[in-house]
């Protein structure tokens, strides 16, 4: 790839570090593997074509609506990595 | 002057009277168009993590959300699963990159990296686009509202709110803005939470989970209305049904028909829901307004603080949502069923909150919850109109028809743009006046999904990523998310063999992600990419 400065871009001090870059977008990638795999899970048992999942019982709830408050549970343990994370940097 | 409500109207008169107050005491503190962008890069994490809260919960999350549950039970809450889902896709993959790598707009981040007018014109084309159809459903919102508490004429009620809205924007600039989202914040956190406390106190004997069990043996009043012709219930002495009375009726005689609990009702299959979910998780990450918070702190930590308090603030407002929607189907039961009867499902819908607190604590409690709602609606759509002025006043007026303007001309431009983008949105809002403001919000988190997301996520994250690579997947996914847009707002029900779904975002999200990528492939102008990198990612 050519890398050409175009006229008009930020001129930048900030040394390009390949390894913090790499470690930076590992742990970005795990976290939203985490996050997506609860997410996507959750919102296709919901759909009319998995429904009988959904619908399963525990303690007399359905599945879906522990599934919907784990989204927010794990959103919330994921954004507390996420910052701690940062501090380690 | 006749009015339905007064001492609801009067409660949020005076409501409106601070946020004009607190709009013209920002007025001192912007004396540079960086004050009007940005409030000079000055507000601390909390402050910016309460103001981004009240950005984001609009019209779509006080009202749509929790009068979709009203309607059609527990399905409507993927609406709000999603819009907070989105804050984590944004803290994890863009906050800080997008903090330390722009100065006020998102094109300034693909300008950094890849400088050129033609960008600089395409992010504010996108920009305006997203930003427009997003003040429709505030406005919507916000003309259903003042038509509960007034009586008057939708049309007029519309005329207001968009007069009002405007009127913010050209009065002060983001200090303002920004305290004022942030009291608006917690004004609806408030509003919200107090609603739910009241049901459950009145209707549930203090018990919220019994809010859960009484919603798993009601019928939801989108499937309860397909039966009514046939359910015969005995009026209760006042000559009405008690709150109850018509949904035990209506379990009795249809021991079969679905309850509020029971999933798949209102999503219609796996690709619609997928479409939906993928536009949602997507869309803050492609919404300006929402991104141009994170210029108004000092730098990247500070952006993802601001982002965790809002992102703990969503948690407890949409868990809140899903009680309070559900109390909401049961004590308002009757009168869902008998607006669905009348055909007036976007009025069931908007307007469902602010009658749930009619009926709980009479006017006084109605024009809390307006105030709440005018609140949300009011700070998204004031955010909204400062991001499209400052892309139209700082990308295209500053930048490129005249770089040698002053400051006073690009605040009047910006000024100028917030009152024609407020009329264009007016016109939209009359036209889509009955429609689900959550859906219509659903619609242009979609949009942003397949625009300015990808664009923003990969020049943070790819340094093969090419400008023409950038202007092709905005454009691509631009015109797929739009065309699909309109197709399902003129009940089109397919666009060339393409079934039209609820949401662009399944078409558009991969149209724009393939063309980004095999074009940048193909192409060779990576910009600036190791310099854009360092600056995006220095800790």
């Amino acid at each position: 790839m050519q890398n050409q400065s175009p006229k008009g871009s930020t001129p930048s001090s900030v040394e390009f570090d390949e390894a913090s870059f790499r470690r930076k977008l590992g742990a970005a990638i795990k976290l939203l593997l985490i996050f997506c795999t609860m997410y996507f899970t959750a919102a296709v048992i919901a759909t009319r074509e998995f429904k009988h999942i959904a619908s399963i019982e525990i303690l007399g709830m359905p599945l879906a609506l522990y599934t919907g408050v784990l989204v927010f549970v794990v959103g919330l343990v994921v954004t507390r990595m996420c910052l701690n994370l940062d501090r380690k940097d | 002057m006749n009015l339905e409500n007064p001492i609801a109207f009067w409660i949020l008169v005076v409501s409106l009277l601070g946020v004009v107050y607190i709009s013209w005491w920002g007025k001192k503190f912007t004396s540079t168009t960086t004050d009007f962008y940005v409030a000079g890069g000055k507000i601390s994490p909390r402050l910016n993590g309460w103001a981004m809260f009240g950005d984001y919960c609009s019209a779509a999350s006080f009202l749509g959300v929790a009068g979709a549950i009203a309607l059609a039970g527990v399905d409507s809450w993927w609406v709000a699963i999603g819009f907070f889902g989105a804050w984590i896709f944004v803290l994890v993959a863009l906050a800080g990159p997008l903090k330390s790598s722009g100065k006020f707009t998102v094109a300034d981040v693909l300008v950094g990296r890849f400088g050129g007018r033609s960008l600089k014109f395409l992010a504010m084309f996108t920009t305006v686009v997203i930003g427009t159809l997003y003040l429709v459903p505030q406005i919507v919102g916000a003309g259903h509202l003042f038509q509960l508490l007034l009586g008057w004429d939708y049309m007029v009620t519309v005329v207001v709110s968009a007069i009002v809205m405007g009127l913010m924007v050209v009065l002060g600039g983001m200090m303002g803005t920004t305290y004022n989202q942030a009291v608006q914040g917690v004004i609806l956190l408030v509003a919200m939470l107090l609603l739910f406390v009241m049901a459950t106190v009145m209707y549930f004997g203090g018990n919220p989970f019994a809010i859960v069990s009484q919603a798993m043996t009601t019928v939801p009043p989108t499937e309860a209305v397909k039966v009514m012709a046939q359910v015969t219930v005995p009026p209760t002495p006042e000559g009405a049904y008690g709150p109850f009375v018509l949904a035990e009726a209506i379990r009795a005689g249809f021991a079969n028909l679905p309850n509020a609990l029971t999933p798949g009702i209102a999503v219609p299959d796996v690709w619609s829901q997928v479409s939906l979910v993928l536009g949602l998780l997507l869309g803050v990450a492609g919404l300006p307004h929402i991104l141009i918070r994170f210029y108004t702190v000092k730098d990247a930590k500070d952006a993802k603080k601001g982002a965790e308090i809002t992102i703990i603030g969503l948690a407890v407002f949409y868990i809140a949502v899903l009680f309070v929607g559900f109390a909401t189907m049961m004590i308002l039961y009757p009168q869902l069923i008998e607006m669905l009867q009348a055909g007036q499902r976007g009025r069931a819908t908007n307007m469902a909150i602010p009658l749930l607190g009619m009926e709980m604590g009479g006017e006084v409690i109605l024009g809390i919850v307006a105030a709440g709602a005018m609140a949300a609606m009011l700070s998204t759509a004031v955010g909204l109109l400062i991001s499209m002025t400052t892309s139209l006043s700082h990308d295209v007026y500053a930048g490129v028809l005249r770089p040698n303007s002053t400051d006073r001309e690009r605040l009047v431009f910006a000024k100028i743009g917030a009152v024609v983008l407020t009329v264009i949105a007016l016109l939209a809002s009359i036209w889509l006046k009955d429609q689900n403001v959550a859906i219509l919000v659903a619609m242009c988190f979609g949009i942003a999904a397949s625009t300015f997301a990808p664009v923003l996520i990969l020049s943070v994250w790819w340094k093969g990523l090419t400008k023409e690579g950038v202007i092709a997947g905005l454009v691509v996914g631009l015109v797929v998310s739009l065309v699909f847009t309109f197709a399902r707002f003129s009940a089109v029900p397919e666009i060339a063999g393409i079934r039209v779904l609820g949401n662009p975002a399944l078409y558009g999200v991969p149209a724009a992600l393939i063309t980004i990528i095999v074009v940048s492939l193909l192409t060779k102008t990576t910009g600036n990419a190791r310099e854009f990198m360092g600056l995006a990612h220095r800790n």
